[in-house]
């Protein structure tokens, strides 16, 4: 199978996760809840992926979310490329053979994604108490969840690539 | 050398990263517009399937009902029917009187709509923007601003259009702002939505409150949708207001309006599609001021 199609059927599934995290917070609006798990979807590219094929990914899913998902336009094609080239520059150190780092970067890389949301669109809520306690127990909730489901989660990316045929950790990195 | 350039941008995640998002940047906003667009298009039939397993999910639940349960069901609606028909004979009556009326008077009938009713295929809502994704779009006749109510209420007012899908920005998102009045008293104040707590019932500020009015736990104040910002009919039930206090100019006082909890569960909306475009009126047309 052509890399090309291995990365559209990267994106697919990484696409049906999107969809389920979606159809979660369709019956946890009912509490006034909402979890995010943006970084499941772009850490295995960014760690793993060569650097071109990773950034020709997270481009066609950020594309994909920005149409999915609310929010001012490009809100999540940027966040989700910034988060790519972090987690590119950090995969000297993060160890994608390693669950607890892989575990620990996600978790670290969704707080900053959350941190930075709730300042940049705070706006006029950002000196009230309802505002902060609602990120602070979505942020909490989200973190847990992404503690949990990171690693088997990039497992299953890898597993599926290997199942089409290609083994991302033995490319050399840059490719 | 131009391919040590290459090399040299490849071999930086950062530097690779920035230039993308320079690239993307710089196109035309239209290119944009467009391919958010195309892939809304794209995904669509997903949302289609998913609001149909919703659908196909709440009629195998109604299945496992017992008979009993059914018919208790079925005098409740058969009551409900009941207490419908008498409001729509009153409604009748009050309709026909209004008419009477602007023909006394000689005044520009009331903008009219109809309804049309859709299903709510998904509900986005948390800390920064509050919208539900709705089964029906352009092609049924809905377009961008339009207003959006449901049983208890308004929703909201339609943001986004495509071909069989719409988005509608809900009251309680903070980027909501309409006219509004309490019920009965027409001077005319603002509602703006935005306050949602987890685990809470969702709020929105309302302000230019005329400072003698009073609100309180045991008498608060309904607040209810004005025909002044051109969306909404009048009369339309928006929230309960408990408490107001006096602004910094001592002229208008602010407050808390409680919406109704059902909106972050809504499941069918109404698109409230004028059946006239509005017109300018005719300002020679009018009766002189006496």
């Amino acid at each position: 199978m052509k890399k090309r199609y291995q990365v559209l059927s990267l994106v697919i599934w990484n696409w049906v996760g999107l969809q389920i995290v979606t159809e979660i917070n369709h019956y946890l609006s009912i509490w006034g809840l909402a979890v995010h798990l943006d970084m499941l979807w772009i850490v295995f590219a960014g760690v793993s992926l060569g650097k071109r094929v990773g950034l020709a990914y997270t481009f066609l899913f950020g594309i994909l979310a920005d149409a999915h998902l609310g929010g001012p336009h490009n809100l999540w094609l940027s966040i989700y490329v910034v988060a790519w080239g972090i987690s590119c520059t950090a995969r000297r150190v993060v160890q994608y053979d390693s669950p607890m780092q892989i575990r620990l970067f996600s978790v670290l890389l969704q707080a900053l994604t959350l941190t930075f949301l709730a300042v940049a669109l705070a706006g006029g809520q950002a000196d009230t108490f309802a505002y902060w306690q609602r990120i602070l127990i979505e942020g909490g909730i989200s973190m847990s969840l992404m503690w949990l489901f990171s690693a088997p989660w990039f497992r299953l990316q890898h597993r599926l690539l290997l199942t089409l045929g290609w083994n991302p950790f033995d490319e050399k990195p840059g490719g | 050398m131009a391919n040590d350039r290459t090399s040299l941008i490849l071999r930086h995640p950062l530097t690779l990263m920035t230039a993308l998002l320079a690239v993307w940047w710089l196109l035309p906003l239209g290119v944009k517009a467009f391919m958010r667009l195309t892939f809304w298009e794209f995904q669509a039939p997903s949302y289609y399937a998913t609001s149909h397993l919703h659908d196909l999910q709440d009629y195998w639940a109604a299945r496992v009902k017992s008979k009993n349960e059914l018919i208790g069901a079925n005098i409740d609606l058969a009551r409900l029917n009941a207490a419908y028909s008498l409001r729509n004979q009153a409604a009748e009556a009050t309709e026909a009187e209004l008419q009477r009326l602007e023909e006394l008077l000689d005044l520009p009938p009331l903008p009219e709509h109809r309804y049309e009713v859709a299903r709510v295929v998904r509900r986005d809502m948390n800390a920064w923007w509050q919208r539900i994704i709705i089964r029906k779009g352009s092609v049924h006749g809905i377009r961008e601003g339009q207003a959006v109510v449901f049983r208890d209420g308004v929703v909201g007012r339609v943001s986004e259009v495509y071909t069989y899908t719409a988005a509608v920005e809900l009251i309680t998102s903070r980027e909501f702002r309409v006219a509004a009045h309490f019920a009965g008293d027409p001077r005319p104040v603002q509602f703006q939505g935005g306050l949602n707590a987890s685990f809470h019932a969702p709020t929105g500020e309302v302000s230019t409150v005329p400072a003698d009015k009073k609100a309180s736990l045991t008498e608060p104040l309904e607040l209810v949708s004005s025909r002044l910002g051109g969306v909404f009919p009048d009369g339309l039930h928006i929230g309960w207001v408990y408490q107001l206090e006096p602004g910094a100019d001592g002229l208008f006082q602010s407050g808390l309006a409680k919406l109704d909890p059902e909106l972050q569960s809504v499941q069918e909306v109404a698109v409230l599609i004028p059946l006239k475009p509005s017109e300018e009126p005719d300002i020679d047309a009018l009766p002189p001021a006496r």
